[in-house]
C-alpha cells in the first residue's frame, strides 16, 4: 500500500517520530486514553440528550422506577448482543439466536414441568443451546458458505423444533427460574433493589470485555475478522477458533434464554423473535463493524442502552409505537454512516 | 522536443491538503507533447497525490492545472478521460468479472442500432489494439483469469484506447517481469514518437533514467528540482529525494554455493502442477534469491514451503527431517515463516495495532495464566520496532495508519517474532522506495548473519543481485541456473529466465 | 473528522427535534380528569380493536383519560414493558388483554408491586385471582360457550363428517371452545384433548386445523381440511375472521353449499354471513361490550362500590338468522344512544369461576 498522503517520517532509528499536525489534543492525553476511539461513543451522547429532553417534557419519566424498567427490558437483549459482538468481530454472525434462545427456555421449561431440580433444568437448557452453537460453528468452519445462510437455515430448523417440542403451546410456569430472575434484588447496598436480571447482565458484559481484551481466543477473533487471510498466514487456527466462538455464543444464548424466560415466566417459540436482528443492530450502533475486525463489549452495551432509551422515550413522548421502529431504523442508518466515515 | 512549444500539461502551484497533512505544497511541473517526464520521490513525497490531482480524482486546494493552454477547473476522472488524460494506476483498476474487451471498451462501446452493444466489433477492436502492442491476450477472457502482469497490460491498453494525449504511468513495472517490462519500454518509446506526453512515476531509477527526458523530484510534498536527465546521475537524484546521502548498499559477499553450514531447507525432485523436478538447498546463514517470470514457479515454491500446497512427487526436508506441513500453523511450528507478497492485503490485520499484528504469530509468548498480558505484548513488540526502526507513534497504533514501507517492516517483524529458522520473503521490495529498499537489504543480511536461512523470491533481478548470496533462476517450472550472485549478471539471468530478448538493458 | 462531527451533530438535532415534537403533543389536562386508564392491546386482531373502542367509550363517559399500549407482535416481552410503562406513567388502572397465561403472572406481579389495579378480559386463572391488585377477570365460560353451539349443531344440522378450525392454542380459550363444542355434540372420547377421530352420534369428527384467529390462516386451514376430507358436511370455526377465510376457500372449491358452517363471535362480517345464510348459527359475544363493562367495573372498584378478585361472565347470545336482532352489535360505540343504553344497564354481577 502506498500511502502517499502520509507525512514521511525520517527513518532514523531512535529518533522520536513527530506527531502529525492535527493530533495535538489527543497526544496530550495519558497513554491509555489516547488510543480510545472517542467518536465511537456518540450513541451515549445521543442517549443523554434524549434523556434530558424527555425528562424536561414528560412527567413520570425521570424516575428510578422507569430506568429500572428500561434496564429489565433490555437486559436479555444485552446479554445476547455481547455474544453477537464477539461473532461480528470475527466476521461471523448468528441469525439463529431468536429460536435458539427459545429452545433453551423450552428445554428448561419442559424439564421444570416434570419436576426436575432447578439446576438440572438450567444446565440442560444451556446445554441445548450450546450444542446448537457448536453445530453452527462446525458448519461455518467447514463450509465456505457465509454464516448468514448457515445460521438462517439453522434458525428455520429451530423454529420447527421449537414448535414441535411445545406443540404450539407455551410452557406456562418457570417456577424456580421465575423466582430467580422475575423479581428484584434486595434493597440497600450492594444491590439497591435493582431487577434481578442486572446481575447476569453485568457478569456477561464483564466476561465479554475481559474475553475480547485479554484472552488469546478473543485476540484471534479480531484477527480473523480483520483479515482472515493474514490470520491464516500467521498461523492462527481458523477452523478451530471459529468453532470455539460459535460454541461460546451458544452458551451466551442459553444464559439469555434462562434470563428471559425467568423474567416473563414463559417458554415459547416466540419468546425472542427478532432478537437476532436487534442484537446485530445494537452491536452495529455500538461501533462493531459488520464485516469484522472492530468492536468492543462496552461499545455494544451503549448500543443496547440507546435502543432501550429510544423505545421508552417514544412511549413517554406520547408517540405511537410505530415511531419506535422508525427511530430505531434511523439510528441504525446513522451508525453505519459513522462507521463508513471512519474508514 | 523543443522548449518553445506550448506545454501539453502545465501544473501551476498546486496545493493539496488532507486532515493533518499538507500533501502538496505549491508544486509546479510542465510536460510537452512527445516528452517522457519522470516523477520520482520517496514514499509519502506526494507522487500519487499529484497523479490523482492531474487525473481528476482529487481537486487541488490551490493552484491550477492547464491542459493544452486551457485551464481545467474541477473535473472528474471521466472528464479527464474525455480531455485526453489516461492513467494507469499502480494496481490495475479493472472490473474483474468482465472480459478484457468489455474493460477496454468501457464507456465507448461500439453499438448497433438502438444502442445495443456490438460485442463482436468490440472484441475485434480490442484484438487489433492488443496486437498492435504485441500482447497475446484473448479479448474474450474474463479478467479474473488473467495473472497480474497481464492485467496491468490490459490496463495500459485500455488507457491507450481512448487516444490519450497524456499518459500517466504509476509504478507500471511493479507487477511486471523483465520481459514484459521491456515491451512496456518499447511501447513508451513508440508513444513518444507519436507525440503523446508520458508522465512516468517509478521507484526504479534505472528505468526512469532510461526513458525520461526530464526528471522531477518531489520531497515532502514540495518540488525539489526539475532537470533534464542528461544533467543528472542516479546518486544525485537519490540525494535530492531524501535530502541526504544514501550509504552504499552492502555488497553481497562473494560466496560459493553452500557456505559449509548445515542445510536448513532442501527441496528434492519436487514436482507440482507448475514445478518440474526442482532441487534446491538453502544453508543456514545464506540468502538465496529465486527469480523468474511470473508463473515460472517462484510463488509456487513459497506456497509449498508454507504448507499451502503439497508436492505431487518429491519431498521437502527441514533441518534434515521430513517436512510436509498441512498449513501455515505447522510450518510456523517447525520454524519456517513466509512473508507474502501483498503486505497490506494478505499479511496484516489493518485495524489491529502494530504490536497485536506482530504477536499474532506467537500468542503463547505473551500469555500468562491463560490471559494475554498487554504490558508484555508492548515490550515484546518494542524489541522489534526498535530493531527494524519501524516508524509508528507507539506499538499500539493501528497498522493501517503506517506507510507502505513501514507495513512491510511490520511483516518482517512478524517473521522475526515467529523465531523462524527459515524465512521466505516474497517480493519484499516491491513498491518500496530506494531508502527503504536499502534498509530491507540490510535487515536481511543481518538475519543471515545470525544464522537464519533466507529465501527471497522476486522478479526484480537487479534488486536481488544487490544483496543475495546465491541466485536460482526458474523457467517454466524448472531450475535453469543455481549460481553465486557474484558470478552472474543481470543480462545473463534475464536471458536465462526469459529466453532471447532483443533489447539489452544498460 | 469534520464529516463525523457533522453527522453526529445532525443526528443529535434530529433526535432532539423528534423528542420535542413528540413531547410537545402531550396536552395539558383540560379538565380535572379522574386519571388514566391503561389498555393493553395484545395483537392485531380486530376483536381486540373493538374491545378497545368499547372500553374507550366507557372511559370517556366516566371522565377518565384513556391510553393504549399496543403489542402488535403478541410478544411477551413487549407486554411486560407495556405494563411497566403504564405504571411508570401513572395509570390509575390497567385493563385489556394479556398475550398468555404465563406472561400474565409477570404482568400482574409487576402491577401488584406498584399497587395498580388490573382487570383482564380473558386469561382467567385461579392462581392470580387472589392477588391484591386484581379487580377481576371477565370472559365467556369457554366450555359452556362451545357447548351451546355444539348442542345446536347436534339438534339442527345434518349428519356426516365434521371438522374444526381452532384459534391459537395455548391460551386455554381455543381448547375450551373445542371441548365444549364436542360435549354439546355428545362425542365419545377424550374431549379435553379434542383430537380427531371421534364418533358423535350421527357425526364423525375427522379433522382439525388451526387458523390462529386470522382470516388468511383460516383460508389455508379450510383448504387443507377440504383436501383431506372432500365429503365434509359440517365445519365449526372458532371465530368469524377465520370463518370468512374458510368460506372463501369453500367457495373456491365449490363446496360452500355442501358444508354446514357454524361460528363464534358475532362480528359484523359474521352477522353478514348469518344474514347471507352461509353461517347457520353463531354464538356471539360483543368485545366492545366487554371492554365497556370492564371499565365500568374498574370505575366501581376505584370508587369502592364493589370488591375485587371476582369473576364475571361476558354476555353471550346464541343466534341464528331469525334472531339476529338480539345480538349486541360490535360497533355500538358509534352510536351515542347505544352507548348510553349499555352504560345504564345494571352492573354485571360476579359469577362462579369455572373449575
Amino acid at each position: 500500500m502506498s500511502a502517499e498522503t502520509r507525512v514521511p517520517v525520517p527513518e532514523v532509528p531512535g529518533a522520536a517520530p513527530p506527531a502529525p499536525a492535527g493530533a495535538r489534543v489527543r497526544d496530550r492525553l495519558p497513554r491509555p486514553l489516547r488510543e480510545i476511539d472517542w467518536i465511537a461513543f456518540w450513541p451515549l451522547a445521543v442517549m443523554v440528550l434524549i434523556i434530558v429532553v424527555t425528562a424536561l417534557r414528560s412527567p413520570h419519566y425521570f424516575t428510578v422506577f422507569n430506568f429500572e424498567n428500561i434496564l429489565s427490558q433490555v437486559a436479555p437483549l444485552g446479554i445476547v448482543t455481547m455474544g453477537q459482538t464477539i461473532l461480528l468481530i470475527s466476521a461471523g454472525l448468528d441469525l439463529s439466536v431468536g429460536y435458539n434462545i427459545a429452545l433453551a427456555s423450552i428445554v428448561t421449561g419442559l424439564l421444570l414441568e416434570r419436576g426436575q431440580p432447578l439446576w438440572l433444568c438450567i444446565a440442560a437448557g444451556i446445554a441445548a443451546s450450546t450444542v446448537v452453537g457448536f453445530t453452527n460453528g462446525v458448519l461455518v468452519a467447514q463450509n465456505r458458505a457465509h454464516p448468514f445462510i448457515i445460521t438462517l437455515g439453522m434458525s428455520i430448523f429451530l423454529f420447527g423444533l421449537d414448535t414441535q417440542l411445545t406443540g404450539g403451546a407455551p410452557v406456562n410456569d418457570m417456577k424456580g427460574l421465575y423466582t430467580a430472575f422475575g423479581g428484584y434484588l434486595p434493597n440497600g447496598f450492594p444491590f439497591f433493589g435493582l431487577p434481578s436480571l442486572t446481575i447476569p447482565l453485568l457478569i456477561v458484559v464483564a466476561f465479554t470485555f475481559a474475553f475480547l481484551r485479554w484472552s488469546p481466543l478473543g485476540r484471534r477473533a479480531y484477527a480473523i475478522g480483520g483479515n482472515e487471510e493474514a490470520a491464516y498466514l500467521s498461523g492462527v487456527p481458523i477452523k478451530r477458533s471459529k468453532i470455539y466462538l460459535y460454541t461460546l455464543m451458544g452458551v451466551l444464548v442459553g444464559i439469555t434464554g434462562m434470563v428471559l424466560a425467568g423474567q416473563i415466566n414463559e417458554a415459547s417459540f416466540n419468546l425472542a423473535q427478532n432478537f437476532e436482528l436487534e442484537s446485530i443492530a445494537c452491536a452495529v450502533i455500538g461501533g462493531t463493524a459488520l464485516f469484522g475486525g472492530r468492536g468492543g463489549a462496552l461499545r455494544s452495551l451503549q448500543g443496547v442502552a440507546l435502543w432501550g432509551v429510544v423505545q421508552n422515550a417514544i412511549v413517554f413522548a406520547g408517540l405511537s409505537s410505530n415511531y419506535q421502529e422508525m427511530a430505531l431504523g434511523a439510528v441504525i442508518v446513522v451508525a453505519v454512516m459513522v462507521q463508513r466515515a471512519q474508514r | 522536443m523543443t522548449e518553445t512549444q506550448q506545454p501539453l500539461l502545465a501544473v501551476e502551484n498546486v496545493d493539496k491538503h488532507f486532515p493533518g497533512v499538507q500533501a502538496l505544497k505549491s508544486v509546479s511541473l510542465t510536460l510537452v507533447a512527445g516528452e517522457v517526464h519522470g516523477l520520482v520521490g520517496q514514499n509519502g513525497a506526494g507522487k500519487s497525490t499529484l497523479v490523482k490531482c492531474i487525473s481528476g480524482v482529487y481537486a487541488p486546494d490551490g493552484g491550477c492545472i492547464v491542459l493544452d493552454g486551457e485551464p481545467i477547473g474541477t473535473y472528474s476522472p471521466k472528464h479527464a478521460v474525455d480531455l485526453g488524460i489516461a492513467v494507469v494506476h499502480q494496481r490495475a483498476q479493472l472490473l474483474p468479472w468482465l472480459s478484457v474487451a468489455e474493460n477496454v471498451m468501457l464507456g465507448h462501446f461500439p453499438t448497433r442500432v438502438r444502442g445495443i452493444i456490438d460485442r463482436h466489433r468490440a472484441n475485434q477492436l480490442t484484438r487489433e489494439l492488443l496486437e498492435r502492442f504485441r500482447l497475446e491476450i484473448d479479448p474474450e477472457v474474463k479478467v479474473t483469469q488473467l495473472a497480474t502482469p497481464e492485467r496491468q497490460q490490459v490496463a495500459i491498453a485500455k488507457a491507450l484506447y481512448g487516444r490519450a494525449k497524456l499518459l500517466i504511468l504509476d509504478e507500471p513495472t511493479a507487477a511486471l517481469d523483465a520481459a514484459r517490462a521491456e515491451r512496456l519500454f518499447a511501447l513508451v518509446e513508440d508513444l513518444q514518437r507519436h507525440d503523446v506526453g508520458v508522465l512516468y512515476v517509478s521507484h526504479h531509477l534505472e528505468e526512469v533514467f532510461r526513458l525520461a527526458d526530464r526528471i522531477t523530484v518531489l520531497r515532502d510534498g514540495e518540488l525539489v528540482a526539475t532537470r533534464p536527465t542528461c544533467e543528472l546521475d542516479q546518486s544525485e537524484v537519490v540525494t535530492l529525494m531524501a535530502g541526504r546521502r544514501l550509504e552504499a548498499p552492502p555488497r553481497a559477499p562473494a560466496k560459493a554455493a553452500g557456505n559449509g553450514k548445515a542445510e536448513a531447507i532442501v527441496l528434492e525432485a519436487v514436482s507440482t502442477d507448475v514445478l518440474h523436478d526442482v532441487a534446491l538447498a538453502v544453508h543456514a546463514g545464506e540468502v538465496v534469491g529465486i527469480t523468474g517470470v511470473i508463473g515460472a514457479g517462484g510463488h509456487e515454491i513459497a506456497r509449498l514451503l508454507f504448507g499451502l500446497d503439497r508436492p505431487r512427487t518429491g519431498r521437502l526436508l527441514l533441518g534434515g527431517n521430513a517436512y510436509a506441513p498441512r498449513g501455515p500453523l505447522q510450518a510456523i511450528d517447525r520454524g519456517l515463516f513466509t512473508v507474502p507478497e501483498d503486505a497490506a492485503g494478505e499479511g496484516l490485520v489493518p485495524w489491529l495495532s502494530v504490536a497485536a499484528n506482530i504477536t499474532l504469530v506467537d500468542l503463547p509468548a505473551i500469555t500468562r495464566a491463560g490471559l494475554l498480558s498487554l504490558g508484555r505484548e508492548r515490550a515484546f513488540a518494542r524489541r522489534f520496532v526498535d530493531r527494524l526502526a519501524i516508524a509508528a507513534r507507539s506499538p499500539d497504533t493501528p497498522v493501517r495508519t503506517l506507510s507502505g514501507g513501514n507495513q512491510q517492516k511490520v511483516l518482517l517483524a512478524k517473521a522475526l517474532a515467529a523465531e523462524a529458522g527459515v524465512l521466505v520473503l516474497e517480493e519484499p521490495t516491491q513498491g518500496v522506495d530506494v531508502h527503504a529498499k536499502a534498509e530491507i537489504h540490510r535487515i536481511v543480511r543481518a538475519l543471515a548473519a545470525e544464522g537464519k536461512a533466507v529465501i527471497v523470491i522476486s522478479t526484480d533481478i537487479r534488486d536481488l543481485l544487490e544483496f543475495v548470496d546465491r541466485v536460482v533462476a526458474l523457467r517454466d517450472g524448472q531450475v535453469v541456473e543455481d549460481v553465486a550472485a557474484a558470478e552472474t549478471s543481470y543480462a545473463e539471468l534475464l536471458d536465462l529466465t526469459v529466453g532471447a530478448v532483443k533489447a539489452v538493458a544498460s | 473528522m469534520s464529516k463525523l462531527i457533522r453527522i453526529a451533530a445532525a443526528l443529535m438535532i434530529v433526535a432532539a427535534l423528534a423528542t420535542v415534537v413528540g413531547t410537545a403533543k402531550a396536552p395539558a389536562q383540560p379538565k380535572a380528569s379522574k386519571g388514566t386508564i391503561a389498555f393493553l392491546l395484545s395483537g392485531p386482531d380486530l376483536y381486540y380493536q373493538y374491545g378497545l373502542k368499547g372500553a374507550k367509550a366507557a372511559a370517556t363517559r366516566l371522565g377518565y383519560d384513556f391510553k393504549v399500549y399496543p403489542n402488535p407482535n403478541i410478544s411477551p416481552s413487549v407486554e411486560l414493558a407495556n405494563v411497566q410503562n403504564a405504571i411508570a406513567q401513572g395509570s390509575k388502572a390497567i385493563t385489556g388483554y394479556s398475550v398468555g397465561l404465563a406472561t400474565e403472572s409477570a404482568s400482574i406481579t409487576a402491577a401488584e408491586r406498584a399497587n395498580v389495579p388490573m382487570f383482564l378480559i380473558y386469561g382467567y386463572s385461579p392462581k392470580y385471582m387472589d392477588k391484591s391488585n386484581v379487580v377481576g377477570f371477565m370472559q365467556v365460560d369457554v366450555v359452556k360457550y362451545g357447548k351451546e353451539l355444539g348442542n345446536y349443531v347436534r339438534t339442527h344440522a345434518p349428519g356426516g363428517k365434521l371438522a374444526i378450525i381452532t384459534g391459537q392454542l395455548g391460551r386455554g380459550d381455543a381448547e375450551g371452545y373445542r371441548t365444549g363444542f364436542l360435549q354439546g355434540l355428545k362425542c365419545k372420547g377424550n374431549l379435553v384433548k379434542g383430537e380427531p377421530p371421534m364418533t358423535c352420534g350421527k357425526f364423525q369428527y375427522v379433522a382439525t386445523e388451526t387458523g390462529h384467529w386470522l382470516r388468511p390462516a383460516g383460508l389455508t386451514a379450510a383448504q387443507n381440511i377440504i383436501a383431506k376430507v372432500p365429503d365434509l358436511k359440517i365445519l365449526f370455526s372458532e371465530n368469524d375472521d377465520m370463518a370468512v377465510g374458510a368460506h372463501t376457500a369453500l367457495v373456491n372449491a365449490h363446496k360452500d353449499k355442501q358444508v354446514y358452517m357454524v361460528s363464534m363471535n358475532g362480528a359484523p362480517y359474521g352477522i353478514a354471513g348469518l344474514q347471507a345464510g352461509w353461517i347457520k348459527a353463531e354464538n356471539t359475544d360483543s368485545p366492545s361490550l366487554e371492554g365497556l363493562n370492564s371499565v365500568r367495573l374498574i370505575d366501581a372498584y376505584l370508587n369502592q362500590k364493589i370488591d375485587g378478585n371476582k369473576f364475571y361472565l361476558s354476555h353471550t347470545v346464541l343466534a341464528t338468522k331469525a334472531g339476529i336482532r338480539q345480538i349486541v352489535p360490535w360497533n355500538f360505540f358509534t352510536s351515542p344512544a347505544l352507548v348510553t343504553k349499555y352504560m345504564r344497564a345494571p352492573l354485571l354481577k360476579p359469577s362462579t369461576p369455572p373449575r
